[in-house]
């Protein structure tokens, strides 16, 4: 891609929705424009009312003009004029000035500024930060840190940078601050800061950025990984793929991945793709074509077929089986439309023997067996239908002929087939005497059956053993009872399963006891299926043991559905609880675990829990101040210490991890548990704003040339990863009627998040102010203030009111009735309030 | 809760836990249920379902099937509620639709 390529797409970038893209765009344009049509789009931004972009525009601007050789005299004249009268010790100081300074006006800059730095303007700290990066000393730190001041505003950011060019330790005492920022571009910067003096805390908080809801957050994040190791990167990216929806995070993560291709990086896309949904599915290609090309053009692949037809078939036959084993997992605790797209992907390789082997087993686990069944018609020897053998007695028939005979009889047809059901239920094989049972279960309403299902579920076969606690469940539960003990020890994990669900009824202590020697288990189907029969436990029972497995699981599916439970069952104690959990075993688990902690916040908000607290009052863990890599690690080995009576088969499950780590490392106050909490408690003041959908955000434009482009993002975000950046928030005094807005801009961190998920509405919403609850109100509309702001009056209060799509249409004064959630008295002595409904007069 | 015709539309809100489930038992139990065909728990009012209320539904929906052969439908669902009743097996007893019109639309207006 060209020069001028570059530049016009990075002019179109400017009107990006995202904030960090527009800053990126203005920073790369600094970097590679040269056109007169680049320095007119960055002069509107320079001249325009937003102090953030306007700084960076002019800085890009400077250096497009030293670039070009064509700084005049005449332009530092007109900006003296404008922007500051010449001072009896020398030339005003103005932004141009301090961004382009003339060689012999450096010396004479650094002093007056360091004779008085609190009487330079406030609108000049930011380019005069930047003059003291480039041109400063050590001790100019001093007053350069009283200029860090708004931790929310990207103006800071040259001060930042500045201060890490010239003392980065000095950074420290702000870390907790900046690391908190609501400003996407700030954290990255504090956090690209923070990587020079402790790498491993500043990997933490990459974690942190790279999980957060809400889209911006993840895309500084993606922007910062390309300072940490790749393979530990790629881990994150991987995770983020298979969810990610946001088409220009998704670009992010393609760049990430097609700069640093690796074989066993497609084959992990691979996997991916044929567990997604649809839609997912077909993003995830794309991204996969674009890597394969990647590789090629490095020379990792070589072969006369195009790339991405050599990596499948690499996959099919290295990945395959592992892939099926990891499927089996994955349809025991899917979601619906997840498991969909399995059964598509099934349905599409049944022809494959693997695959029909392994839909084959499905069968035998009754929590895949659905599955099964809905796949048995397709498998290729039971496509062929039976024409010839109607006539034969079903006695003389084949096995597979006697079990697809025993699957079709209904109630219409017992009478004919009971005897020789009876007979296969006693006598048969296996197979056929699971089926046969199966049969009885359903149609049988004869008490003889009882003494042959006692018989058969003392028998090893588990399907027989199952099918003969279904019949005995149904028809005589009493029956169970003294076998119970031996079934919940038994090995098979569908008649432990079904144990315990039903022992949950009887024996509620060995039921828990039988559920976690499951959730011990190495066998990850085995603990796929315990997780499914958690949800039928009294939570409070378990929650403690989900915890605890939480920190040793390893396959995402697991770890998400213990997360749901998590979050289903929402308190303070345990999003506390949840906070001390650290895991080491998989990135993958460790972001959900992030995003679960983000999630279980905002459920906690949502029902108008108290979630605020003091820094330094969290959990020992947390306090310690160690990474969460070093907790786990110290969690882990203060378990093994503590032993417990595990199987051979059974893994390590830390009982007392969250004291183990209680151990005398200083406390770090920008540990990622510290940050965390303070991020939370200045949430738990604002209420949640919906602001726009994400998912409303444009489509990527139609690649011409994919490659270049995945090229040129890389560009921008490698660039943003190391230029200056910065992020606009504007710090100007705001006006008593705009203080709202900003409120909102200061919240947008926590909206954007909420956005993205589905605020419930409450019903039987009463028609009375309340703060902080919903409630409908009718009243008067005062004042249409844009498409989706407006002030209501009701009750003798002013609301502002923040609609989360464009609004009807309304006329001052009309009488309306709004349904809202007020959220927080403004100065003014408005109501600021999120609206969930507007009923309008007919 | 209110019915229309052979439907039954229930709306809980809030937080749908013991209390909740508590009272979704009793109206069950207490309601003349005959004549209903089909009864959609509409769930887009729902902040969030708990385990013991995931128990409760699991006992009404079950008793609805087997003691009067209706219908259970499920809309508006947000997703951690979809996720939960997914893992519980909730979402093989009903059928799943996105919004009241979409399950008259499939239901045809039993």
């Amino acid at each position: 891609m060209s020069d001028q390529s570059f530049e016009r797409s990075f002019l179109e970038q400017l009107s990006s929705e995202k904030r960090t893209l527009r800053v990126n765009a203005v920073v790369q344009l600094a970097k590679t424009a040269g056109s007169n049509e680049a320095l007119k789009a960055l002069q509107q931004l320079a001249d325009g009312a937003d102090r953030e972009l306007s700084f960076y525009a002019a800085q890009a601007i400077s250096r497009i003009r030293a670039r070009r050789g064509d700084s005049s005299p005449e332009e530092q004249n007109t900006q003296t004029h404008q922007q500051g009268a010449a001072q009896a010790d020398g030339p005003a100081i103005t932004r141009t000035r301090l961004l382009s300074p003339q060689p012999s006006e450096v010396q004479c800059i650094l002093t007056r500024i360091r004779s008085a730095p609190k009487s330079l303007p406030e609108e000049l700290r930011p380019p005069a930060a930047a003059f003291f990066g480039r041109f400063g000393r050590e001790n100019d730190v001093s007053f350069l840190a009283a200029w860090l001041d708004d931790p929310d505003s990207g103006l800071i950011v040259p001060v930042i940078e500045a201060i890490e060019a010239l003392a980065p330790h000095a950074l420290t005492a702000h870390f907790p601050r900046l690391l908190s920022s609501n400003h996407p571009i700030v954290r990255m910067r504090a956090i690209s800061a923070l990587q020079r003096i402790d790498p491993e805390e500043a990997e933490a908080h990459l974690s942190e950025l790279l999980a957060s809801r809400r889209g911006e957050e993840r895309m500084a994040g993606l922007s910062l990984a390309f300072l940490f190791p790749f393979p530990k990167i790629r881990e994150y990216l991987i995770t983020i793929l298979g969810e990610e929806q946001d088409p220009e995070v998704l670009r992010a993560c393609e760049a990430l991945l097609a700069s640093n291709p690796e074989i066993d990086t497609t084959l992990r896309i691979l996997d991916l793709i044929d567990t997604a949904p649809k839609p997912q599915a077909a993003r995830l290609s794309a991204i996969f074509k674009t890597v394969c090309t990647s590789m090629a053009t490095a020379g990792l692949v070589d072969g006369p077929e195009a790339p991405q037809e050599g990596i499948i078939k690499l996959w099919r036959r290295e990945r395959l089986k592992k892939f099926l084993s990891d499927l089996e997992i994955q349809i025991a605790v899917a979601t619906a439309t997840r498991r969909e797209a399995i059964e598509d992907w099934l349905a599409k390789n049944l022809q494959t023997p693997e695959v029909a082997s392994f839909v084959e087993k499905l069968g035998q686990d009754p929590a895949t067996e659905e599955v099964y069944r809905r796949l048995a018609s397709f498998l290729p020897k039971k496509t062929a239908p039976v024409p010839s053998k109607e006539k034969v007695t079903p006695q003389q028939r084949s096995e597979s002929d006697k079990l697809l005979l025993l699957a079709k009889i209904d109630k219409t047809g017992w009478e004919q087939h009971s005897q020789w059901v009876r007979e296969e239920a006693r006598f048969g094989p296996p197979a056929l005497r699971a089926a046969a049972m199966q049969a009885l279960a359903t149609l049988s309403v004869d008490a003889g059956d009882l003494p042959l299902a006692e018989t058969a579920i003392q028998q090893e076969d588990p399907d027989v053993q199952l099918a003969a606690f279904k019949l005995l469940e149904l028809r005589a539960p009493e029956h169970l009872i003294p076998r119970l003990p031996a079934l919940l020890a038994s090995s098979a994990p569908k008649v432990r399963g079904r144990a315990i669900r039903f022992a949950l009824k009887r024996d509620e202590k060995a039921a828990i006891q039988g559920i976690d020697w499951m959730l011990r288990s190495q066998d990850r189907t085995l603990r796929a299926q315990a997780v499914s029969c958690l949800f039928l436990f009294p939570f409070e029972k378990i929650s403690d043991l989900v915890l605890l497995t939480l920190e040793t699981e390893d396959h995402p599916a697991i770890a998400r559905q213990l997360l749901v439970i998590l979050l289903s069952n929402p308190s303070k104690d345990i999003l506390d609880k949840l906070d001390k959990v650290q895991t080491t075993t998989s990135v993958g688990v460790s972001m959900l675990v992030a995003q679960a902690r983000m999630d279980l916040f905002d459920i906690l908000l949502k029902l108008g829990i108290d979630v605020q607290e003091s820094a330094g009052t969290r959990s020992p863990a947390c306090e310690s101040g160690q990474s969460p890599a070093l907790q786990a690690k110290t969690a882990t080995k203060a378990s093994r210490l503590a032993g417990s009576t595990q199987s051979p088969t059974s893994r390590e499950i830390p009982a007392t991890s969250a004291t183990a780590v209680k151990a005398a490392v200083p406390i770090k106050p920008y540990s990622v548990a510290e940050v965390r909490q303070t991020i939370r408690n200045r949430e738990a003041g604002q209420r949640p704003f919906a602001k726009k959908d994400e998912s409303k955000q444009p489509l990527p434009q139609k690649p011409r040339d994919r490659l270049a482009g995945i090229a040129l993002f890389a560009t921008i975000i490698v660039a943003l990863a190391f230029l200056p950046i910065m992020i606009p928030k504007s710090s100007e005094p705001v006006q008593p009627e705009e203080a709202s807005k900003a409120t909102g801009k200061g919240s947008r961190g926590q909206d954007e998040r909420r956005s993205e998920e589905q605020i419930g509405r409450l019903s039987g919403i009463p028609a009375t102010f309340r703060m902080g609850r919903p409630c409908k109100l009718t009243g008067t509309v005062v004042k249409m203030l844009d498409k989706q702001c407006f002030t209501f009056e009701c009750e003798a209060n002013l609301f502002r009111c923040t609609y989360p799509g464009s609004l009807p249409m309304m006329l001052n004064g009309e009488q309306i009735s709004v349904e809202m959630l007020p959220y927080r008295k403004l100065p003014n002595g408005q109501i600021a309030a999120e609206v969930t409904g507007l009923t309008l007069p007919r | 809760m209110h019915r229309d015709g052979s439907w039954l539309i229930v709306t809980p809100a809030g937080y749908l836990n013991d209390q909740a489930g508590a009272t979704l038992n009793t109206v069950f139990k207490t309601s003349d249920l005959s004549g209903i065909k089909v009864v959609l728990f509409d769930f887009g009012e729902t902040v969030i379902v708990n385990s013991q209320g995931i128990a409760c539904l699991l006992d009404n929906c079950d008793a609805l099937i087997e003691e009067h052969q209706v219908k259970i439908a499920f809309c508006r669902m947000p997703q951690l509620v979809k996720e939960a009743f997914s893992l519980v097996g909730l979402l093989e007893m009903a059928s799943t639709h996105g919004t009241e019109q979409e399950a008259r639309s499939a239901l045809g207006h039993v």
